[in-house]
């Protein structure tokens, strides 16, 4: 097998999980399959590189945050809240995720990638510390400040699931 | 809190209906191939300009290398001093040294009718410029990449041999006239799978590149070299290559080399 058919293997097995990640990132599939096609094009120039990692899922998730974040330096002045544009999730109460949506659309762009790393893909501060490059304890101090802002954001009546 | 995000973030997400995903893998390759290839275009071009800026007063007419004798991989490690001069201070190992010649090839590039050139006729050229010797392991570059590699064994262990070719600029269809080829040799003491590089310049813009390995693998043992740098050169300089190539030969090819693998 060549390393590209191994980079083919590895791309096709996640390139959907990427892509959710990066839809919650963003909350637009479109832009989310930009950013994973960009992930999977510079993850396959880096792939010698790529593949001495300890774990690759890991290191195609940094690469993703990293283009991420890059096309929100580039674009932060324009992005829309893309929330409203979606299929309601929670049926049963529209507006339940319409807010969580706009709550979390409203945090920075990194704080946003911590909390959907922490709570979204499950991983450990040190996990996201070591993706996003940043220390363990800008980690924490985010987290609860991101926590504590969604608190801020969302209706006075949904706080109770926060409680 | 967090276990109600977690679970809101999961429900949020399992309520959409993403598109499909296409070609999402497909396309990523290309790209990728496509930016591997300008990149390896890109620094043949920067090798070769670095190169004869560094030697322009050392342009020298024939080359030091003894005809039918395989250097030693000793040889590759750099040293183009003889061997009683003394080396002036510390030399970055990183930093190859490099001459550069300038042949007068008597020929025109090749004539008629020229096609985009393929692996396969690249291949089947290659097969045609080195001496007799067992090949083996032949392989081609990804899609449009024009590079490919192979090993030799003359009967002394095989060695690896690959070749390259690239464009600084827009080459045209026609073949140009009477030309003399700017050769460039260099011996990559680090790098033992480039163990002696010869590139080829042509005033058309036409880039060769010859890898001549003095192993087969990073962490392998040493091998020797499959070529001479005399055969290295003329390997390089030979007028039929080109990011077009004489239709017959790209005919050939195809016909010799159906199908081949593909290197990583």
């Amino acid at each position: 097998m060549t390393e590209d058919d191994e980079f083919a293997e590895f791309a096709n097995a996640h390139a959907e999980r990427l892509r959710n990640t990066a839809f919650m990132l963003c909350h637009d599939w479109h832009l989310a399959q930009d950013l994973t096609q960009t992930t999977l094009t510079k993850l396959f120039l880096s792939w010698r590189r790529a593949i001495q990692a300890d774990n690759l899922v890991a290191y195609a998730q940094k690469i993703l945050l990293r283009s991420y974040l890059d096309h929100r330096r580039r674009r932060s002045s324009t992005e829309s809240t893309p929330g409203v544009l979606h299929e309601p999730a929670y049926r049963e109460n529209p507006e339940l995720r319409l807010t969580m949506l706009d709550a979390l659309a409203g945090l920075p762009a990194r704080d946003r990638a911590i909390v959907i790393l922490r709570y979204f893909e499950d991983y450990s501060v040190e996990q996201v510390a070591d993706v996003l490059e940043i220390p363990v304890s800008v980690v924490k101090s985010q987290t609860r400040r991101s926590l504590g802002k969604l608190r801020e954001l969302l209706a006075a009546d949904q706080l109770a699931l926060f409680a | 809190m967090t276990e109600d995000l977690r679970a809101l973030l999961r429900a949020d997400l399992s309520g959409e209906r993403p598109p499909p995903l296409g070609d999402l893998v497909g396309a990523a390759i290309r790209d990728g191939r496509r930016i591997r290839r300008k990149q390896r275009i890109r620094r043949i071009g920067a090798g070769l300009l670095a190169v004869a800026a560094a030697v322009t007063a050392f342009v020298l007419v024939g080359d030091g290398g003894v005809a039918g004798r395989r250097f030693p991989p000793t040889e590759a490690a750099g040293v183009l001093s003889p061997p009683s001069v003394p080396l002036a201070g510390p030399v970055p190992v990183s930093t190859a040294e490099a001459r550069t010649l300038t042949i007068r090839s008597g020929t025109k590039r090749a004539g008629g009718s020229r096609e985009k050139a393929t692996s396969a006729a690249m291949l089947h050229l290659l097969t045609q410029l080195l001496p007799p010797g067992r090949m083996t392991h032949l392989g081609v570059a990804a899609e449009d990449d024009l590079q490919v590699q192979l090993y030799l064994d003359d009967g002394s262990g095989p060695g690896m041999v690959r070749v390259g070719v690239g464009a600084s600029g827009p080459i045209s269809g026609e073949p140009p006239g009477g030309e003399t080829v700017s050769v460039t040799i260099r011996h990559m003491p680090d790098n033992c799978l480039q163990g002696t590089v010869v590139d080829a310049a042509w005033p058309d813009g036409t880039l060769v590149r010859v890898d001549v390995a003095s192993c087969l693998d990073q962490a392998g043992p040493p091998t020797l070299p499959a070529l001479t740098v005399d055969q290295a050169v003329r390997v390089a300089a030979d007028p039929r290559w080109g990011v077009t190539m004489d239709a017959t030969l790209v005919a050939a090819g195809a016909k010799q080399f159906p199908s081949l693998p593909v290197l990583g």
